[in-house]
């Protein structure tokens, strides 16, 4: 199916999930209800040796309210359909409240001083974003910093199924 | 697993001056996606679901409770089936990790 991609320019790492990086949410039902990250990539523009130590967790609860920043995730092949899933850069507003879940499905860690850090997923070992919906919980994962702020950029590149 | 099913991690530092790249093997849990690196000098054998034969993650209760197959949902678009093993997707999906959890949290499991 088709692979779009969203990033992440010149951004200060945050530190608090209530306030992530980047929000991926899988639409409720339908097209853009199931989705796999293929890769993910992050690389440091710190100007002096900086440890940062990202994590994308899926959380255990959210809600988006007030006026959240988006981003249009673009297609790799120009030829593919808008996607159907949503991409928040920030969630701005106090009424959004991200609570992170215990487990992380990946901890990229690197130094932010001219340091690139790139996961590839296997075939069949992406990540799975998505519940379809019908009340059965949340259908995001997060990107956000628990360590260090340095300043990233990076991408992601995510299938929906 | 074969090598070609492993997923891989780079990591690009300067060390003085110099740029050092490191590479690294990766699983993903076949119950959770959980990304797990694997180290060279582990002599513990990984644990691996009996029924559809993937590494797990040893972080969550939830993946070693029952067979939840995440990628074969998920190209079926299947994870609210009636089936036993779509019980815990929805659990394990919205960032459950134990039984108490999920419970507490009003799913079905």
């Amino acid at each position: 199916m088709a692979k779009y991609v969203s990033s992440l320019l010149g951004a200060a790492a945050s530190t608090t999930a209530n306030s992530p990086n980047l929000l991926v949410e899988a639409a409720a039902t339908g097209a853009g209800s199931v989705l796999a990250i293929h890769e993910l990539s992050l690389s440091g523009e710190a100007s002096s040796s900086t440890f940062v130590r990202f994590v994308l967790n899926r959380p255990s609860a959210r809600t988006v309210g007030g006026s959240p920043t988006t981003q249009v995730p673009q297609p790799l092949n120009p030829g593919s359909r808008a996607a159907d899933y949503t991409v928040y850069t920030d969630l701005g507003s106090s009424t959004n409240a991200v609570t992170a879940g215990t487990v992380d499905l990946l901890v990229p860690a690197f130094n932010a001083f001219g340091g690139v850090y790139t996961w590839l997923a296997a075939p069949q070992g992406e990540i799975i974003i998505g519940t379809q919906g019908a009340g059965i919980g949340s259908q995001v994962v997060v990107l956000y910093s628990k360590s260090g702020t340095p300043t990233v950029s990076g991408h992601f590149i995510i299938e929906q199924m | 697993m074969r090598d070609d099913q492993l997923g891989e991690v780079t990591v690009s530092e300067l060390d003085e001056g110099r740029l050092v790249t490191r590479r690294f093997p990766t699983y993903t849990c076949g119950h959770c996606s959980t990304v797990v690196g694997m180290r060279a000098d582990r002599v513990r054998e990984r644990s691996r679901c009996a029924r559809c034969g993937k590494l797990l993650c040893e972080q969550n209760e939830l993946c070693r409770l029952d067979c939840t197959p995440l990628h074969a949902l998920a190209y079926d678009h299947a994870f609210d089936a009636d089936t036993p093993y779509a019980r815990l997707a929805p659990a394990i999906l919205a960032g459950c990790t134990t039984e108490e959890e999920a419970r507490r949290r009003g799913f079905k499991i």
